[in-house]
């Protein structure tokens, strides 16, 4: 399935990019399966990514979610540190 | 309910004028603003001298209808307006404004307070803070998410 991935704020910078379209199996269907599965097929800013994860936040299509919810096919998936404004 | 994301300035008295317009139940509003401060103690040296403010379009509007649609639900208000800001910021700048209207003054008080809690930990916004030597992503603070705990504990 394809998911299209935002990165906002330092995971934006740690990865020096916006956005990401990927191509996953479907059995990767949750962000925790999805960042485990492309730290082993990608590497680099993955692993530093799945290392930080205690720090990190996950969003489902704009809702915040937990890193065991569902993912489908055509879902945007964000990754982002805690939020700061006001 | 009104919500503006923008890098302008913007004018509280122009946007309470805009809120109890033709609104003639209106009683009471409280507006609360926040600044951009000079110094940051974790920024080294600690004198901040911009800041960078960054969002997540789409899910900011989204999250920001919901904290409003809950105040609204919760203390039946008149009426909410929030701005926040985005882009360069300097010291002394506004940030983000809330404006709450209601019939009585508790009411806006206790709603203004609740929507600023959320919108801490709810709206995705997040702050660069840069000194002349250093520039630091803003870390997320213990006590922003206890604040939004105990409303819930409030009922």
């Amino acid at each position: 399935m394809k998911i299209n991935i935002l990165f906002f704020a330092s995971v934006r910078e740690m990865f020096n990019a916006h956005k990401k379209d990927v191509e996953i199996l479907d059995s990767e269907n949750s962000p925790n399966k999805l960042l485990y599965f492309l730290s082993k097929r990608e590497g680099g800013s993955w692993i530093r990514l799945l290392n930080e994860k205690d720090s990190i936040r996950v969003a489902i299509n704009q809702e915040l979610c937990n890193w065991d919810d569902l993912l489908n096919d055509g879902d945007e998936l964000a990754f982002f540190p805690p939020i700061t404004g006001g | 309910m009104a919500i503006y994301i923008q890098k302008e300035p913007f004018d509280v008295s122009e946007l309470t004028s805009n809120l109890i317009k033709d609104n003639t139940s209106i009683g009471a509003v409280v507006s609360f603003v926040g600044y951009v401060r000079d110094y940051n103690y974790t920024l080294t040296p600690k004198k901040l001298i911009q800041m960078n403010l960054e969002h997540y379009p789409g899910m900011t509007e989204k999250a920001l209808t919901k904290i409003e649609l809950n105040a609204k639900l919760r203390w039946g208000l008149q009426s909410i307006c929030i701005v926040h800001r985005i882009g360069k910021l300097f010291p002394s700048d506004p940030i983000v404004a809330v404006i709450v209207a209601s019939e009585h003054r508790k009411k806006a008080f206790q709603a203004c307070e609740y929507i600023i809690d959320f919108l801490k930990t709810d709206a995705p916004f997040w702050k660069k803070e840069i000194s002349s030597e250093d520039e630091l992503w803003v870390q997320g603070r213990d006590e922003d998410y206890k604040r939004k705990s105990s409303w819930n504990l409030e009922g």
